[in-house]
């Protein structure tokens, strides 16, 4: 008997050795690459924020503290000034953009989910730009929007608009307008598709159920579309806002002469003092501003999550029904209460 | 009397006219959205005498105007191969090595994590769960460094340079955690009841792995090809930045493109159309293919999450 047990025993440590060495021989590669280059980065730029910092000339490295942080809240300062800049028309961008990226969006996707004959068809061009690069981007609407009279929208007004020229906030709306439709007809494709995804897994018969009780086109919008397209919503926001805040493509490849060289995204900020050997020794000081601006990325997207509820919607189903029923008694009342499916209250019974 | 038409309901009716509502209004946007892409088209073909007197016309003004004049030279130009066909391949190789290794890399991690037991599992989760909300912007200037001081240090040069500029751009991005989290989710959504019989029939982890694991992960495989292809071919910071000191030859066409862009570089119109309608003819090809199981993969992901 006991030398049965012992014999057991060892082969299931046997077993759980062989299994530690399996995985281990799986997990490994994803490790190392991982590791290798995105995890060591990430923690050697916290380290060079603290530093001064220069990949040429090592000599110079040495620990300086909080000196780069302080550098940072130093107005004085040209490189500061240009990354509170850039940091600034980023942010007054992303305010417009990121609702037209959400709202048209949804729009279309509920006229896609009327399912309109060839609606596949019409699915399929509205995703297609999603697909094409942003220098073809910037190739078209450049030249669509060009400052001379051979562009394809001064030619049709007849004047000669410099659409792409201006300094940021000194005349150069028009440069973020064109910017804003590249980036709406580029970008509509992935969250007109989610949304149309989600929007065709509500079950039919809530929609019935709420039409049964007399609910008109806006209630159903309001308390069976919506409620029930919030983990979309909420994918779909972060991700674009996500995407916006490192705005980098669009401003690069829409620009004139005169304003080719002002950066006006944090992104644009730290390619450029990266890239050249002459900004090298500021190495250090670019660290603390991509981790100033990466703390407020997560900031943003933090927030996002904790007012979309994200962690709690599992059974989105029975909830949904249940919230509805909830509702009912309202909408038969005819005295309506705002729906709080924003909170996300009602997620925890 | 009795063959008079059966009136329509109430709900018949509003689904006729939202029908038509809804495709009036969609005709409209797809006419809008298809429009820059026709004009790309259009402009590439004119000739440059048209370009000048006729902009405001999407096509070739005339028939004696249509032109293949900018598409010359992509392939041969002056007896040498041009910059085009390499920055394609370029584009190409890379994009298809990343594509793979993701999907290799997500495969097997994802079994793991799923089907293998081992010590530090629910760490590992937790750890990249955490992880995905770090920013990926802070490892951006080290990289950078690590990348140049490396190469320094190793004297790398030639050839050698080339596949060690593209392995950095290359292996960063095949370890994208959202990737391989779609891959978990859809493993662990495998009824255990399979892998079990399986276990007990005496197939091994390669067997499960190979005959059933695999092939059962079809679709999520195909959508993970289509995410990390289109971000691979269109990515354009980081290959910026570590191709930006080297040979034009060496270039992804999408960094390659940026030089017809901004600045002074508006006045090339009809070599920029027809190099921008080249570049786009792969990701149109694939996109034509497979445009039904991308739309609908891509769908599904904002209920999976």
């Amino acid at each position: 008997m006991e030398i049965e047990e012992t014999r057991r025993k060892r082969e299931r440590a046997k077993s759980k050795r062989r299994q530690n060495l399996l995985s281990l021989a799986l997990l490994s590669p994803y490790l190392i690459i991982f590791v290798l280059f995105t995890l060591i980065p990430v923690v050697m730029g916290f380290a060079f924020s603290f530093m001064k910092y220069n990949p040429y000339n090592g000599e110079t490295n040495a620990f300086i503290g909080l000196k780069n942080y302080l550098n940072i809240f130093d107005f004085n300062n040209p490189v500061t000034k240009s990354f509170w800049n850039s940091f600034g028309t980023m942010l007054v961008f992303d305010i417009v953009a990121v609702p037209c990226l959400m709202i048209i969006p949804m729009v279309l996707a509920y006229f896609i989910n009327m399912h309109p004959p060839g609606y596949k068809i019409f699915r399929a061009i509205i995703y297609l730009p999603s697909v094409v690069s942003i220098t073809i981007v910037g190739i078209i609407f450049g030249n669509m929007f060009a400052g001379t009279k051979t562009g394809l929208i001064n030619s049709w007004l007849g004047t000669e608009i410099h659409w792409l020229a201006g300094q940021p906030f000194h005349g150069d709306t028009l440069r973020w307008l064109v910017m804003l439709i590249a980036s709406i007809w580029w970008q509509t494709g992935t969250n007109f598709i989610i949304f149309s995804g989600a929007l065709r897994d509500i079950p039919k018969s809530l929609y019935e159920a709420c039409e049964m009780d007399g609910g008109k086109r806006r209630h159903l919008i309001r308390f069976v579309t919506l409620p029930n397209m919030k983990s979309a919503i909420s994918i779909c926001l972060f991700n674009t806002l996500i995407g916006y805040l490192n705005l980098y493509g669009q401003p690069v490849v829409l620009n004139e002469l005169d304003n080719a060289g002002v950066l006006v995204s944090p992104m644009m900020f730290i390619q450029k003092y990266i890239s050249g050997v002459a900004y090298a020794s500021q190495t250090g000081y670019i660290c603390a501003c991509a981790i100033i601006f990466g703390l407020f990325v997560m900031l943003l997207s933090t927030i996002e999550r904790r007012v979309m509820g994200e962690r709690r919607r599992s059974r989105r189903r029975t909830v949904a029904a249940k919230r509805y029923l909830a509702d009912r008694d309202f909408l038969k009342t005819g005295s309506l209460r705002e729906p709080d499916f924003e909170g996300g209250t009602h997620d925890s019974d | 009397m009795t063959a008079t038409k059966r009136r329509r309901t109430k709900s018949e009716r509003t689904r006729i006219r939202e029908k038509t509502v809804s495709f009036i209004v969609l005709l409209i946007i797809t006419i809008l959205w298809a429009f820059p892409l026709v004009y790309m088209l259009g402009t590439s073909f004119k000739s440059d005498l048209d370009l000048q007197l006729h902009p405001d016309r999407l096509f070739p003004s005339s028939w004696s105007e249509w032109t293949l004049d900018h598409y010359e030279g992509f392939i041969v130009r002056d007896g040498a191969i041009d910059n085009m066909p390499l920055w394609m391949l370029n584009s190409l190789w890379s994009t298809l090595a990343t594509v793979a290794l993701t999907v290799i890399l997500d495969l097997i991690t994802a079994y793991a994590v799923v089907f293998v037991e081992f010590k530090g599992k629910k760490i590992f989760m937790k750890f990249l769960l955490l992880w995905m909300a770090v920013p990926g912007v802070i490892g951006t200037a080290p990289s950078f460094a690590l990348f140049a001081t490396i190469r320094n240090s190793l004297r790398i040069t030639g050839l050698g340079n080339y596949f060690y500029i593209y392995m950095w751009i290359i292996l960063p991005g095949t370890t994208g955690i959202f990737n391989m989290l779609l891959m978990r989710n859809f493993f662990a959504s495998i009824p255990q009841d399979i892998v079990d019989s399986a276990k007990s029939d005496g197939a091994g982890n390669a067997k499960i792995f190979f005959k059933i694991v695999c092939p059962l992960a079809k679709s999520t495989m195909m959508l993970i090809v289509l995410f990390t292809f289109t971000g691979s071919w269109n990515n354009l910071i980081w290959p910026q930045l570590l191709l930006g000191s080297e040979s034009s030859y060496w270039n992804t066409i999408t960094v390659a493109l940026t030089g017809y862009t901004g600045g002074s570089a508006w006045s090339y119109l009809g070599i920029a159309m027809a190099t921008s309608v080249f570049a786009l003819l792969p990701i149109i090809i694939i996109f034509i293919i497979t445009q039904n199981k991308m739309i609908d993969g891509l769908a599904t992901t904002g209920i999976k999450g």
